[in-house]
């Protein structure tokens, strides 16, 4: 009698057991997905986030003690923490998912070129509205930098006497404060978890969104958005400078290796601490594409020598006086999207999805 | 008693085991238990009687060709040429069999008077408005918040808009997925008047080799779009049209194509069995599936406006957001989860009529609530 008992429950354990749903981890794999989105989560994109939503606030407060003082220096500590900004915001710019997608945060944070005439028209008319998706060419960082450095600092100390262009770059920044501050919220009280949880390649995971929404920001908006466009590639080969990211403030080659780099953090799970974590180069490894480990992680050295190539100056005169070499660094840019687009993806069962028309 | 209680005893692990592998088996359609007198559902929407087939809705067919060649119409007003309201209005209408020469086939069909009457003003005002506009796209003029015109799309192909942002060939084309097909689907062929108890489904049809009954539902699926061995057995030989090519393009994360195709294979193999009451079951699977497909599309549109940074891609989107949210208008009352003031409302609250003025937290809070009612949540970011 005892014995059947514990045969039958032993049965029932199994059967229940045998028919679970397997949808995690579909490749069959060792390889621990959980532990690889729970440290990107937790020390790459958390940390990168709060770091974002810091330097817009303080950007903010520079900007509060430079209306007011209307002096030179306050300017140029202003315009620094400018530049420590956007620098920042190029760590995050790839993640169009969850919170960020919510806000739509990319386009809220950095559309450009930027509408110079609807801006203009803007201050002088009082009559806007910067909550709407049509304003993205009106507001973030393209704006600002536009506004702060279209003039000279002289010239833009006058204009804070101007009470219109001071509540326009107000709002402007208070926007980009509340957006910040609501992503990086939403992650650290939820998403970080539901990140961390959705193992698994397939189109709704986490390792499927986030294959997707990385390889179209460094196809449309890094590779194109920052190098293509402005050196010619959609343009027959004529240049368009006034298209550069930070066409104004000039600091684009900054912006454009930071991205790069870190991308790069991101495929090696590289947290803000500068430890090295599990990441997709482990994932590749556990897969046993070591050797495509290898060429992304060269490809990844040899764009930024060739972005590097071209830093001097301004980036929108390089494109006109140094086409080439900049036209060199597109095509070491495009290499490696070869790689994480088509191999990358292959390798380890993953769906880009992007490119599907709208079925239109 | 002890021979009774051995004879239990050896048959409690067999009984167990089978009745726990069984109730773990996937919910899929109608193979899990032997039932007598269950309906079976065929492989393809393929259906005899004498040798020959019994089924028709070369009908529908034809007005999806329309809407097709109409919309061919309206692409030469985005691409910044000017188009006459008279052939868009006679193509709408069918006026002489072929849309006035503007079509390439002949029909006795017509698009207009199939389309739920209080919107055909709708259309046709939006026609009108289109080649109006069209004159503006020749003359190059670009669209703006209260300009009507052309934008181009990050492929560099133009679009023409109204002042509020409306694309023109996107309001009347899904506009007429909503208010023409989906509304013949929902409100006219699957309701008592030409499927109900006493519709015959006995005598052939004048002529034909189907049943009132047979032919009816025959034209719900008709205007569905879908090939007849879509989608598990598709052989990609017929075109995926309209509605069926959606469930199609959102099928990784909304799943709707093989429940949508097997309901209306099963409920004509139903009819072939004159088993109303399990026509009657597929009817309301139809219906809830088709509501689900459209917040789907409307979701999906959703998550594309968020995130495209192009100002032309972006309108083409919310333009299209627009009209799949207005689609829900036009969902069987019985089943429905809006009606249609409420559907009114769900757009002008979040979307409103200028799609320059639309902002994300409009757009999620549709998203979130359209999603929360059609149980998308855990897809919902995906779609």
């Amino acid at each position: 009698m005892k014995k059947y008992s514990s045969l039958i429950y032993l049965c029932i354990a199994l059967a229940f057991v045998s028919c679970t749903d397997d949808e995690k981890d579909s490749l069959g794999d060792n390889f621990d997905q959980s532990a690889m989105l729970t440290n990107l989560a937790q020390n790459v994109f958390l940390p990168n986030y709060e770091a974002l939503e810091e330097e817009v606030i303080t950007l903010q407060a520079d900007w509060n003690t430079f209306k007011s003082s209307k002096v030179a220096s306050d300017f140029t500590k202003m315009s620094e923490q400018f530049k420590t900004a956007y620098t920042t915001y190029q760590s995050i710019n790839y993640l169009d998912l969850g919170p960020a997608a919510n806000v739509a945060l990319r386009n809220n944070f950095n559309t450009f070129p930027t509408d110079t005439t609807q801006i203009n028209s803007n201050i002088q008319s009082e009559n806007y509205n910067i909550n709407t998706l049509s304003s993205y060419p009106q507001k973030g960082f393209p704006a600002l930098d536009y506004l702060f450095f279209s003039t000279s600092p002289n010239q833009l100390i006058n204009k804070l006497n101007d009470a219109n262009f001071v509540a326009y770059i107000d709002a402007l920044i208070n926007d980009m404060v509340l957006s910040a501050a609501t992503v990086y919220n939403d992650w650290n009280t939820n998403y970080a978890a539901t990140f961390s949880q959705k193992t698994g390649s397939d189109i709704g995971s986490s390792l499927g969104m986030l294959t997707n929404t990385w390889n179209q920001h460094y196809e449309r908006n890094f590779r194109d958005g920052k190098i293509g466009i402005p050196v010619g590639i959609r343009s027959l080969g004529l240049p368009l400078p006034e298209k550069t990211e930070a066409y104004f403030s000039g600091i684009s080659s900054d912006l454009v290796i930071k991205n790069l780099e870190e991308m790069e953090k991101m495929y090696l799970g590289v947290g803000n601490d500068g430890i090295n974590r599990s990441s997709f180069d482990d994932y590749l490894l556990s897969a046993e594409a070591a050797e495509l480990d290898n060429r992304i992680k060269n490809q990844f050295l040899v764009a930024k020598t060739a972005l590097n190539k071209i830093k001097s100056g301004r980036l929108s005169d390089q494109i006109v006086n140094n086409q080439s070499e900049v036209e060199a660094a597109y095509f070491e840019l495009q290499k490696l999207i070869l790689l994480i687009k088509v191999e990358l993806p292959s390798r380890l069962g993953i769906l880009i999805t992007y490119q599907d028309n709208d079925g239109d | 008693m002890i021979i009774n209680n051995i004879k239990f005893n050896h048959l409690i692990l067999p009984a167990v085991f089978v009745f726990t592998l069984t109730a773990c088996e996937k919910d899929e359609e109608d193979d899990i238990k032997p039932v007598v007198n269950e309906v079976s559902t065929p492989a393809t929407y393929s259906f005899d009687r004498n040798g020959a087939s019994s089924i028709s809705y070369s009908g529908q067919t034809e007005r999806l060709n329309q809407l097709d060649e109409l919309k061919a119409k309206l692409l030469i007003a985005d691409g910044g040429s000017q188009v006459q309201a008279a052939d868009l209005l006679a193509m709408f209408a069918n006026t002489g069999g072929n849309g006035n020469g503007n079509f390439s086939f002949t029909s006795t069909k017509q698009l207009e008077d199939k389309t739920f009457g209080p919107d055909v003003a709708y259309f046709q005002d939006y026609i009108n408005k289109t080649a109006t506009a069209s004159i503006d796209g020749a003359n190059n003029v670009v669209a703006s918040n209260g300009t009507a015109g052309l934008l181009t799309r990050s492929n560099n192909n133009t679009i023409l808009v109204d002042e509020n942002g409306m694309e023109f060939t996107q309001a009347i084309e899904k506009g007429l997925m909503g208010a023409t097909f989906f509304y013949q689907m929902a409100n006219v062929y699957t309701t008592a008047d030409k499927i109900g108890a006493d519709v015959n489904n006995t005598e052939m049809v004048n002529g034909q080799n189907y049943t009132t009954l047979e032919h009816h539902f025959d034209e719900a699926f008709g205007y569905f779009g879908a090939p007849v061995d879509f989608r598990a057995n598709y052989n990609g030989s017929e075109p995926v049209r309209f509605w069926a090519k959606y469930a199609n393009s959102l099928e990784a994360n909304s799943r709707l194509s093989d429940p949508l195709m097997n309901a209306f294979k099963k409920g004509r193999q139903a009819i072939v069995e004159n088993r109303r009451d399990v026509l009657n079951e597929q009817v309301i699977i139809i219906n809830q599936q088709l509501e689900r497909l459209i917040a789907a599309c409307s979701i999906h549109y959703v998550n594309k406006s968020l995130s495209i940074s192009n100002t032309g891609d972006r309108l083409h989107y919310l333009s299209e957001l627009y009209a799949f949210t207005r689609a829900l208008r036009f969902a069987h009352p019985s089943f429905r989860k809006y009606n249609i003031t409420e559907v009114d409302n769900l757009i002008s609250t979040n979307i409103g009529t200028n799609l320059w003025d639309v902002t994300p937290q409009g757009l999620n809070t549709l998203k979130n609530e359209l999603s929360n009612t059609y149980n998308f949540n855990s897809v919902k970011d995906a779609l």
